[in-house]
């Protein structure tokens, strides 16, 4: 079970030598929270819920004969020097309780909210001579009530102000419990109040699953034409169309608002010289923009979608799939070609600065082709085969680490820029079995 | 087993490890046992002493660490000269010990000993998961052949 | 905490495992012993000071072994700043210290000029010390940090490569090469070392 945790430290910071102070500081401040979240939730309970249980409960009911109505007004001085004033329908009912008669102004539920209109228009629901139901307190007879139920407010405050603070410092205690004076490998393997209770019945973290390799499912929801699996585009293209798209759109609105102004103001025959000195370069930012959109969107409309799809996957290392590139589009592609590509990537945060590298460690090319003449009506397919090497790392993420197995596609057409298309493939490690029979032949020691 | 520690103020602490395997390689998914040796704790109170098996990352990113053994176990009896102990677990499938350029991962049985001081003492001790060979930063991208005209359609 | 460290094979001791904040022992700009303790006597209490110099001049690992050091007899809370969205968790965590804590922040810079205020206000109220990292001075300055090839040289002799593998001319070459830098200078010498001993192809880098 994992902890939710609402802030505290972040990546990159990290307590010195002191951590039992440190760690002191922290348990205090929510130690207090949950103080703060305890009181609140009696106070709530007190003078909120427990009352509206109490009515709904214990208060028995009897019949009211109606004798006046009225409205009961509140001021109260919130900020200091401010006056503000709500209103509440009361109404003056005569009942039999406890073999008595009683006479007394009937309380209402809740926080006096209402304005005065508001309060006067409900008073004709309580016509003067007419028998209502009620409900009185056994304890205090002269206490009586129109209306029974729950508002839902009610228990929503009562629960949501104290809950968060009992919560957030419940927490942030067990969260500091957890560190108080522990490794980086205690911590990295707890998990939760289990392994807070005891560390050391834990089952091995990790155990039956393989750790740092992702996960294969979004790789494998999109089925293909003629192969098992289409993989999906690892690509920047969409995302620089749909951010030119947007930036264009939202900068020429501001733009057309700012000209109707400018528009405006001319036709009533006033002339704001600045209003118009601020839309020459608003104007020409907003045309580069939708330049640099519509520039983008020939380019990913000419060039055409590129497909591949896979036979298997996730794929092992010495594995043989077949895979099928598909390229659509219209003219000439002076090259294209698919190659086979391990990435590490490493992110340092060095100083100030977070600084991310990446390098290409394994770089096969499968496939290349030359002058392709596209044809818009019927896309270009090409089927062939992949092994992925043997005695290579597999798809391996962590949180600043990573290797990563890809296809590349990279293509040069005709009168556009070249592109550059990435599949991304998740690789496991080779079969466990063959691994452990290999490591079976090497020298074994003797540990008493 | 020799090691080298890097505490100048207790030059005595020492923590040595033997594995079952020899050339401390081990496949996926196979059993591992390692014992160890703790000595010259000197006249310092023990706290608590952790084992754990973990892999790590090295390289040209910040340290990613993932545990899979661990234990705490009571503080040794003042009167032992040596403590020792012994590790055994069943490795998972991943992730391989792998020499990278920029990324590398490690396997490591790891002792650590808490004094009462406040102070630990840390010992490392890789050992390797699979055999994979180091990686080599590759060659950009040849052309595995000459450009042929080719003409639209479906080869497949 | 003292790690011993038993392993096999080549170790490239350029790896940000064993270059980044806290793992050199803070050099002067000829490469010679910083006393920490002769800094950590002038923080005042209650007050401001900056160490300060340029990118890769080792104010980060100053300001770690400070922090250490400053952490054995009072409440040390460091903090490195990326963003200026890191002001209000930062704030937060400046109010939550005791008084009298020492808050030590990396990249003063960025946390913009509001935060910078915000910051000051709040770790004076709570009677907190501060000490930044800057790359101008910005209050009064208790080091100034710079670099020279000595430096370098001095900063790889302690991380210990194989003479054969790196040679004095290529930390000259990477010093030169980084104007100063020396934490691109070593990752540079990390390029370098795998390099040499995998005697590999140039590499493609993306």
């Amino acid at each position: 079970m994992r902890l939710p945790r609402f802030f505290g430290k972040k990546r990159g910071e990290r307590r010195t030598g002191s951590q039992r102070w440190g760690s002191f500081g922290e348990a205090a401040f929510h130690g207090a929270l949950v103080c703060a979240g305890v009181v609140f939730a009696t106070l709530l309970a007190s003078g909120v819920a427990v009352p509206e249980w109490r009515i709904n409960h214990d208060f028995q009911p009897t019949r009211c004969l109606v004798r006046g109505t009225g409205l009961v007004r509140r001021t109260v001085e919130d900020p200091p020097g401010s006056f503000s004033t709500t209103w509440r329908p009361t109404v003056l009912v005569r009942y039999e309780a406890e073999g008595r008669q009683f006479e007394s102004w009937s309380h209402s539920r809740g926080p006096a909210s209402f304005g005065r209109a508001t309060a006067a228009a409900r008073l004709p629901s309580w016509p003067i001579g007419s028998e209502v139901p009620g409900w009185y307190d056994p304890a205090d007879p002269e206490t009586i009530v129109l209306e029974r139920g729950y508002n839902w407010w009610t228990w929503l405050l009562a629960l949501l102000l104290p809950g968060a603070l009992l919560g957030f410092g419940m927490t942030g205690l067990v969260r500091t419990a957890r560190r108080w004076g522990r490794s980086e490998e205690a911590i990295a393997a707890s998990t939760g109040l289990v392994d807070l209770l005891d560390p050391s019945r834990r089952p091995p973290a990790g155990a039956g699953v393989m750790p740092g390799v992702p996960a294969c499912d979004d790789l494998v929801n999109s089925p293909g034409t003629v192969l098992r699996y289409r993989l999906p585009i690892e690509s920047a293209d969409t995302w620089t169309l749909f951010g030119l798209g947007l930036f264009a759109v939202l900068w020429n609105a501001v733009l057309a608002v700012l000209a109707v102004g400018a528009g405006l103001d001319l036709a009533g025959g006033r002339i704001d010289w600045l209003l118009i000195a601020l839309l020459i370069p608003f104007a020409a930012i907003g045309c580069t923009g939708v330049v640099l959109f519509v520039r983008q969107l020939f380019l990913a409309a000419a060039v055409g979608t590129t497909q591949i799809e896979i036979s298997d996957h996730p794929l092992r290392p010495g594995g043989r799939y077949d895979v099928l590139l598909a390229q659509s589009g219209a003219g000439t592609m002076h090259d294209l070609g698919l190659s086979l590509e391990l990435e590490e990537q490493a992110t340092f945060h060095q100083g100030t600065d977070t600084r991310t590298e990446s390098l290409v460690v394994i770089q096969r090319p499968v496939r290349a082709w030359g002058l392709l003449q596209l044809d818009p009506t019927s896309r270009f397919e090409e089927r062939m085969t992949v092994e992925i090497p043997v005695d290579t790392m597999h798809s391996f993420v962590t949180e600043h680490n990573a290797v990563r197995w890809r296809f590349v596609v990279r293509g040069k057409p005709s009168r556009w820029p070249a592109f550059v298309r990435v599949f991304p493939i998740i690789v496991h490690p080779r079969d466990t079995a063959r691994q452990t029979a290999d490591a079976e032949s090497a020298p074994t020691g003797t540990v008493a | 087993m020799t090691s080298e520690s890097l505490d100048r103020s207790r030059p005595t602490l020492r923590i040595d490890a033997q594995f079952d395997r020899l050339d401390r390689t081990y496949a996926p998914g196979a059993p591992l046992t390692a014992r160890y040796w703790i000595a010259g704790i000197g006249q310092e109170r023990v706290r608590s002493i952790e084992r754990s098996v973990d892999w790590y990352t090295e390289g040209k990113g910040e340290e990613d660490l993932g545990v899979h053994f661990f234990e705490r176990i009571a503080p040794p009896s003042p009167t032992d000269a040596v403590v020792e102990g012994t590790v055994t677990t069943t490795l998972p499938a991943s992730p391989l010990s792998y020499e990278g350029v920029i990324v590398k991962v490690r396997w490591c049985l790891r002792v650590r000993v808490f004094f009462t001081s406040g102070r630990d003492f840390v010992s490392e001790h890789v050992f390797a998961v699979g055999d994979l060979p180091p990686a080599r930063p590759a060659a950009p991208a040849t052309r595995i052949a000459p450009p042929v005209p080719v003409v639209r359609g479906a080869s497949t | 905490m003292t790690v011993q460290w038993i392993g096999r094979g080549a170790r490239n001791p350029f790896a940000t495992r064993f270059i980044r904040p806290g793992m050199i022992p803070p050099l002067d700009a000829e490469g010679h012993p910083v006393s920490v303790a002769a800094l950590a006597a002038r923080v005042p209490h209650g007050g401001f000071m900056a160490l300060v110099g340029p990118h890769g001049s080792g104010k980060s690992n100053l300001l770690a072994a400070l922090a250490a050091h400053l952490a054995q007899d009072a409440v040390v809370m460091q903090s490195r700043v990326r963003r200026a969205r890191d002001v209000p968790g930062l704030l937060a965590r400046i109010a939550r210290l005791p008084v009298a804590a020492i808050a030590c922040i990396d990249g003063w810079e960025r946390l913009g000029a509001l935060g910078r205020v915000a910051v000051r206000v709040v770790a004076r109220c709570r009677g907190c010390d501060l000490v930044v990292t800057a790359h101008r001075p910005c209050g009064p300055v208790l080091a100034r940090c710079m670099t020279t090839p000595s430096l370098l040289a001095r900063v790889v002799a302690m991380l210990g490569p194989d003479d054969a593998v790196i040679g004095h001319d290529d930390v000259t070459a990477a010093y030169a090469r980084h104007a100063g830098n020396v934490r691109e200078a070593l990752l540079d010498l990390y390029d370098l070392f795998e390099q040499r001993i995998r005697g590999s192809a140039a590499g493609v880098r993306t």
